[in-house]
């Protein structure tokens, strides 16, 4: 073997041990039905969607978790668990008229004093607490019961001439709670 | 191996790359990329078949890219080509679009180069290329996943009087060891001389890794 041939193999080897040496990682991968928690299982099938649903693992820094995505009277609807089958919360993608005028009112002079300008992306509303009540505010649309509402809204902001694209977190009545920057995944694979 | 008077146009062989890139300031990025061919087989109209291993040519080039929108970028770079110790050069423009869908990221590139080589004029070549990248797992490529992705890019030249189409498919599956740090396999076809009266076809098989330091 020449020299060059064991210097090129050296060389890749030692990246890619590098890379494999990293352990901070976000992952999400579909699962089997046998592989959800029975609860989470439970609390989906009690919904009656007549549509199929995906279930997903998801491994991040915060935690694991065990989602159910299905789209269901043209709304994706997003139901995250913890491994165990403990409900984390619901969310269900809107439109911007959907939300209340008020509230809207709200977020928009939230986002100008935050961006010169931005541009509505997503909008999810996200309700948590306990599973009895969301399942009967699901299920009727209303409930007396309490539980949480949040708006999570992906914007494209430009601030200091930079554009970017934001998760926000809004109250039920259009305050921040949180702002968050995407990183986009590398491009690199697909423009060179 | 011989096949004299085979009329069937075509070339088999590999095509390794590596894609070395670095972040700068201010969304500025830098790409080399090295890329070689060897060629397997050959066979063209009226001309003998050859096969065995043959060393073809290494192009290195390198490529200053500046992001201009959430998800856009412009770029500009020089390319060399190695070959048989000719030297060819090359001047590059690009403009790149990447769209993140539910499931896929789509990419558009309008590409436009020139080619200097001596006792040649120089040819022109405007491309535009569409790429799709689907994880195999999941909504998302993540880290330690396989991915596949497929381009498809049509080349115009343009060299004196001649005009000439090339059309590339290059189907692939690759996977992920980190964010920065990608590997792909598969084909590379190219379809080319269309207007000459037998098209060319080309197989590379490719190999292209990706690497963000």
């Amino acid at each position: 073997m020449s020299n060059k041939f064991l210097l090129v193999t050296g060389f890749i080897i030692f990246v890619i041990q590098l890379s494999f040496g990293q352990t901070k990682y976000e992952k999400e991968y579909r699962i089997p039905l046998e592989e959800v928690p029975m609860t989470a299982r439970l609390f989906v099938d009690s919904l009656n969607f007549s549509k199929k649903i995906k279930w997903y693992y998801e491994e991040n820094l915060l935690g694991n978790s065990v989602e159910a995505k299905v789209k269901s009277d043209q709304k994706k609807y997003s139901i995250e668990f913890d491994t165990l089958g403990k409900l984390q919360d619901i969310e269900i993608q809107l439109d911007w008229g959907e939300i209340l005028p008020e509230v809207r009112r709200n977020i928009t002079s939230n986002l100008k004093a935050n961006f010169t300008s931005h541009k509505i992306y997503k909008i999810q509303i996200q309700y948590s607490g306990n599973p009895q009540n969301l399942l009967s505010l699901i299920k009727r649309g209303t409930t007396k019961e309490i539980y949480t509402t949040r708006y999570e809204i992906v914007v494209k902001g430009r601030k200091e001439k930079k554009v970017n694209l934001y998760e926000i977190t809004f109250t039920d009545n259009g305050e921040i709670i949180d702002i968050a920057r995407i990183i986009f995944r590398n491009t690199d694979n697909l423009e060179f | 191996m011989q096949n004299v008077g085979a009329q069937s146009n075509y070339q088999i062989g590999t095509l390794p790359a590596i894609n070395i890139n670095k972040s700068l300031k201010n969304s500025w990025r830098l790409n080399f990329k090295w890329e070689s061919r060897q060629l397997l087989k050959r066979n063209r109209p009226g001309i003998p078949g050859e096969s065995g291993f043959d060393y073809i040519l290494s192009d290195f080039a390198l490529v200053l890219s500046k992001k201009v929108g959430l998800n856009n970028s412009i770029a500009a770079g020089y390319q060399i080509r190695l070959r048989e110790n000719q030297l060819t050069h090359r001047s590059i423009q690009q403009f790149t679009i990447v769209k993140r869908y539910t499931g896929f990221r789509l990419a558009h590139r309008l590409a436009s180069d020139q080619t200097y080589a001596l006792g040649e004029s120089t040819e022109f070549r405007l491309r535009y290329r569409i790429a799709a990248e689907l994880p195999l797992n999941g909504e998302a490529v993540d880290p330690r996943e396989f991915y596949f992705k497929v381009n498809n890019e049509y080349l115009n030249s343009f060299q004196g009087k001649d005009y000439d189409l090339e059309i590339r498919i290059v189907p692939v599956v690759g996977y992920v060891f980190t964010d920065n740090n990608k590997l792909e396999f598969g084909l590379n076809y190219r379809a080319s001389s269309f207007l000459e009266s037998q098209v060319r076809h080309s197989y590379w098989i490719a190999i292209n890794w990706f690497l963000k330091i």
